[in-house]
């Protein structure tokens, strides 16, 4: 539009007015882009890591014709495939789901340098955490908004350079799983009916990926919702691992007591009991992907994360201290000493 | 228990029974003399239930007609509870007797109720003398060894006896037991306060009571320990041996409330509230008809295990503690 607009101007012969409303309407410009794009032209979404039902999810979602509020402001127009072959999770689904996408009209890039070309924002959908950092290496270097689904990355030191390199190119980024938008938790983060928060018993069902920290594939879900409802301040992790079950007890700053009940055997439920100052009640259930999407799309247009990210590496560092835990049968682990071993992975090789 | 013994051993009264089967013998027995050995703790509260006189039902059926005021003098909270426990039993006209020896002679069955858990042993050895039955109320003892010992006792003298928390008998906690909707139970988060008193080990004051909740749901078999502790709560993971994880969560601060969560094989529900004392008292009043305890020794032992075990978790930096190593020990000391 301002290149068109210059193109007609030029033909003018008074320099200085040209020069005056150049400057006023490049200013006009600046000023309007995103008001002018959420009125008409939504977000061009990029998805890599065609390789969850996410993908398919999240999509719909957006891209929905009746859409509305900040769904409809961001669409996905883009992806790129991704995949590990060394995980089935991730390896098997990947043609489907890119298959379904091509097939309601996105487009399908070779690489993701290709794909950025193409769009305002991206979405880090891989399945498999390990590629999280390179994939989000480029992303970042385009300046472009980066959501990342769970888990944001293989290990702690991953999340912590991936934030690391964002911050560095100032540009937005955040994780979550969509446990933590769920109407009850964020209820319990920002308006508790039980006063302040004392305690709290979060679950989820937890299956392992051999490739990850036991917790990052599917327990995160549960660890979030620990984590939204305590938030940080995390200081020791003990863990007692069965076939069946996990069960890992976070002891917080100021003597608060969270735990996480990772589900591998019976019913695959969500949820949590938070002990308040003022009673004890349940935290509520999960509500589908819907609330996340949406935090996803504020995200977008207005470049502001939902979650500090000194919670996702807390969050992170818990998970990885639970596996510490389990190695050296059950003792308490130092959330300190693991961060402190994490941020060195990527300072050593600088 | 009197009724039972009669028509046990007496052909007179079995004749009386069928001959002269009246309404108000089959459905107004005299009802069973239970005689309070300590008013420090429940005392009071259990014998206006008890001797109400429109109880009805099994709670119709025991009656308190004797106490003993005991006390525990390095306890506070005993000195302060004997003196209402003493006035409730004046208003109540229950004669509060001055040794154990004196209220044996006048009862049928026997509630040790003190509430403090170190007399218990000896309190008990004198029922079991005079071959009373014996509900005792938690904590079964001041530690796992006298647990041990009181069991032993009564099962050489084949006396019948049993512990419990009221929290097991909670309608809405035995309800979640063999319920097909549930299916089996995989696991427990169980919580209660947990005050500490320093003669006790930390959880036999009271978080016995989400202690005894936790047990219920997921049965015996725990195998292992581990807790955290902080100044306002306690976590403690029990792992039982078929696998299933088991917590109690005690807590000082925030308000005083019992519950679980109870993750079955189909549904995870809450549970474990804390209903009042009339469902113990009908077990109570069961056990004293029949003779047969509604809690296995066995399981009350374990559960006495695991609060010994989570207090040596503590001292070992909240590592795992066998239940086995800490049952040893104790059985030696009991020895």
């Amino acid at each position: 539009v301002i290149d068109s607009f210059h193109a007609e101007f030029n033909l003018k012969e008074n320099n200085m007015l040209r020069r005056v409303l150049s400057a006023a309407l490049m200013t006009l410009f600046l000023i309007v882009p995103a008001v002018a794009q959420t009125a008409e032209q939504p977000l061009r979404a990029g998805m890599i890591g065609l390789t969850t039902s996410h993908v398919i999810a999240f999509s719909k979602a957006m891209n929905n014709p009746e859409a509305t509020g900040p769904l409809s402001q961001v669409k996905v127009t883009a992806g790129f495939t991704g995949g590990m072959p060394d995980n089935p999770s991730s390896w098997d689904r990947r043609e489907g789901y890119t298959a379904d996408l091509k097939a309601a009209g996105v487009e399908i890039y070779d690489t993701i340098e290709e794909m950025l070309k193409h769009v305002d924002v991206v979405l880090l959908e891989s399945v498999d955490g390990r590629p999280h950092l390179e994939q989000a290496r480029p992303v970042i270097a385009a300046g472009k908004p980066l959501f990342i689904d769970k888990p944001m990355a293989g290990s702690l030191a991953d999340v912590i350079e991936i934030f690391r390199l964002a911050d560095e190119a100032n540009v937005p980024c955040f994780s979550s799983s969509s446990l933590r938008f769920s109407k009850g938790f964020q209820q319990m983060r920002n308006d508790s009916p039980v006063g302040k928060i004392i305690g709290c018993e979060a679950w989820s069902p937890c299956s392992y990926e051999e490739h990850h920290p036991d917790l990052f594939w599917y327990g995160v879900h549960g660890v979030e919702v620990l984590f939204t409802i305590m938030g940080t301040g995390c200081k020791t992790v003990t863990r007692v691992h069965t076939e069946g079950t996990d069960l890992v007890v976070g002891t917080w700053e100021g003597g608060r007591i969270g735990t996480f009940r990772g589900i591998r055997q019976g019913k695959r439920d969500y949820g949590a009991l938070v002990f308040g100052e003022k009673g004890v009640v349940s935290a509520g259930k999960y509500d589908g992907y819907q609330p996340l999407v949406v935090e996803i799309c504020k995200f977008f247009l207005s470049g502001k994360s939902p979650v500090p990210a000194a919670e996702t590496i807390e969050m992170f560092a818990f998970m990885e201290a639970a596996d510490l835990s389990k190695e050296n049968g059950g003792g308490p682990v130092s959330i300190e000493e693991v961060m402190r071993q994490a941020r060195a992975v990527y300072a050593s090789k600088k | 228990v009197r009724t039972i013994v009669r028509w046990q051993h007496s052909g007179l009264c079995l004749l009386l029974l069928f001959t002269f089967a009246s309404s108000t013998w089959a459905e107004d027995p005299a009802p069973i003399r239970a005689g309070i050995i300590g008013l420090d703790a429940h005392a009071a509260v259990w014998a206006r239930i008890l001797n109400r006189p429109n109880a009805e039902g099994e709670l119709a059926d025991l009656q308190v007609v004797a106490g003993y005021a005991g006390g525990s003098l390095d306890i506070p909270q005993s000195q302060e509870l004997l003196k209402q426990g003493i006035a409730t039993f004046e208003e109540l006209e229950i004669p509060v007797v001055d040794t154990i020896e004196e209220l044996l002679t006048k009862v049928d069955a026997v509630m040790i109720l003190s509430i403090d858990g170190r007399p218990h042993l000896e309190q008990a050895k004198k029922a079991f003398q005079a071959g009373k039955p014996v509900f005792i109320d938690k904590p079964l003892a001041g530690s796992l060894a006298d647990a041990i010992e009181i069991f032993r006792l009564a099962q050489r003298r084949n006396i019948p006896c049993f512990s419990s928390s009221c929290l097991r008998f909670s309608p809405g906690t035995q309800a979640i037991l063999n319920n097909s909707s549930v299916g089996r139970i995989i696991g427990c988060n169980a919580h209660s306060p947990c005050a500490l008193e320093p003669h006790h080990p930390d959880f036999f004051w009271y978080g016995i009571h989400g202690v005894e909740t936790l047990f219920t749901l997921m049965g015996s078999g725990c195998v292992s320990v581990s807790r955290v502790q902080t100044e306002d709560g306690e976590l403690a993971v029990g792992r039982w041996s078929d696998g299933r994880i088991g917590t109690f969560r005690g807590h000082r601060s925030g308000p005083h409330t019992y519950g679980a969560t109870v993750f079955g094989e189909h549904q995870v529900v809450a549970s474990g509230k804390y209903e009042g004392y009339e469902p113990l008292l009908v077990e109570i009043t069961k056990f004293f008809k029949t003779g047969v305890p509604p809690v296995q020794a066995e399981q009350t032992l374990e559960i006495l295990a695991f609060m010994e075990a989570a207090d040596a978790s503590k001292r070992q930096g909240g590592r795992p503690v066998s239940l086995e190593t800490v049952m040893k020990a104790a059985q030696r000391r009991a020895e």
